[in-house]
């Protein structure tokens, strides 16, 4: 027994660094696997997003005037779409109606409190977490909610952390709106104004200045979000789909407030597509 | 400013996490990342046990990540570090050998020195961060290495200039 102590104790730094190195590197290596347990390892740890809510609150001055801007063109435009004498009877609810006038999605306003754009992997913190109602899986959208933003990767109490669309494993099921063609936008991990459409077949006509908008398809953007306009495209040899470059709408460098979408009935949809599979 | 180097260890580590996780993380373009957090291990005693080496450097790194959302990224990097920092330090050893008590700053052992020690640190740290990142060799990788070293040196050589740190 001695002799094993002796043995730890004279090589406890390697036992350590064996130890730690496994933990970090399995916490690296599965981060999207166990996103809820991982949440205290990520910005949306209460700690760290206090820190980072105390430090937004001065730094938001910068942006106050280009976000008065902002508001006011949104004012401007939730005006013209209600008719003028409902408006009061819709301001208080909270929730978007479908044609059937049953509500489907649940916006929740937030406030980015921590942002990055020049990494590879970039990741958004923001100031609403499962006390109101935040879920994984949602959807961020751009102060005007019009514009795609990211997807709550981890959420805590009082936080949340969203993966931003500039994130190397961020796939977002994005469609053509002229003609309807459906295809993946995802990062190339270089340029944070830049997306690439991916799976767009040849025979699809394709012009430049294109708006391409989220299809709708998943769960978790609702249908026809602004995602970008078609920069260039290319045909290349020895594939089927083209090569699309797509400038993003948003400014992610800018970003300041956000809407978190909740798909109300994703559950019933989930099921729903669960019991084909059966 | 401290008389004792658990207190002088102590400040310097949240000092070093608060620069990393609220300034330089904004600071930064197009994938150039700086770091100035690997002080923090450089400038821990030579007698330290090599577990609690390990361990404390853990501690930098995990914090490091709750900033940057590195999910055990930084963590991993200071853990292999830390394990290596006796190696590097025997093998730079200065001719009269180092000095009990010291620890390795540029007041104590001269800038000649210390650049070539935080050279070593910081570009093993540097590559193994980027390299963990995008888990693939390439120029472009390489450039993103050497640029970000560079800065980062200064940075690191800059604190040595305003505090002078002696414990």
């Amino acid at each position: 027994m001695n002799k094993i102590a002796a043995f730890l104790y004279r090589f406890n730094g390697f036992f350590a660094f064996l130890i730690l190195e496994f933990f970090s590197l399995y916490f690296y290596f599965n981060q999207n696997m166990s996103s809820e347990k991982t949440a205290f390892l990520s910005s949306a740890n209460r700690t760290v997003g206090n820190i980072y809510d105390y430090s937004n609150r001065w730094m938001s001055y910068w942006n106050l005037s280009s976000l008065n801007d902002a508001l006011a063109k949104e004012n401007a435009r939730l005006k013209m779409r209600l008719p003028g004498s409902q408006f009061s009877n819709l301001s208080d609810s909270g929730t978007v109606m479908n044609e059937f006038f049953e509500p489907r999605y649940q916006y929740t306003e937030a406030v980015v409190i921590n942002n990055s754009v020049n990494r590879n992997n970039n990741y958004i913190t923001l100031n609403r977490g499962a006390k109101h109602g935040v879920k994984l899986q949602n959807a961020v959208l751009n102060g005007t909610g019009e514009g795609v933003v990211g997807i709550i990767v981890a959420v805590s109490n009082h936080f949340s952390t969203a993966m931003s669309v500039l994130h190397q494993e961020s796939r977002i099921s994005a469609k053509i709106k002229r003609n309807g063609f459906y295809g993946l936008a995802v990062w190339n991990g270089k340029d944070p104004r830049k997306l690439t459409l991916d799976a767009i077949p040849k025979h699809a006509k394709v012009m430049k200045g294109d708006s391409v908008v989220s299809s709708g398809y998943s769960t978790i953007f609702p249908e026809g979000v602004f995602i970008g306009t078609i920069d260039k495209f290319s045909n290349e040899t020895g594939t089927n789909f083209y090569s699309i470059e797509i400038s993003l709408a948003v400014d992610l460098n800018s970003l300041q407030y956000v809407y978190i979408v909740d798909d109300i009935m994703k559950p019933e949809l989930k099921q729903l597509e669960e019991k084909i599979k059966k | 400013m401290f008389r004792n180097p658990y207190s002088a260890n102590i400040f310097r580590f949240f000092f070093l996490l608060l620069i990393q996780g609220l300034v330089l993380q904004y600071i930064g373009y197009k994938n150039i990342y700086l770091f100035i957090y690997p002080l923090f291990l450089m400038l821990l005693p030579l007698e330290i046990p090599h577990g609690l080496l390990v361990f404390l450097c853990f501690l930098m790194g995990i914090s490091v990540d709750i900033f940057y959302n590195g999910f055990g990224l930084h963590a991993s990097v200071m853990v292999a570090l830390a394990f290596a920092r006796p190696l590097i330090c025997g093998l730079m050893e200065p001719r009269g050998g180092f000095e009990v008590g010291q620890i390795l700053s540029a007041g104590n052992l001269g800038f000649r020195w210390f650049i070539r020690y935080s050279a070593v640190i910081a570009s093993i740290h540097m590559f193994l961060v980027i390299l963990l990142e995008e888990l693939s060799l390439s120029w472009f990788m390489l450039a993103r290495v050497f640029i970000g070293f560079l800065l980062s040196m200064l940075l690191m050589l800059l604190y040595q200039f305003i505090f002078n740190p002696k414990i």
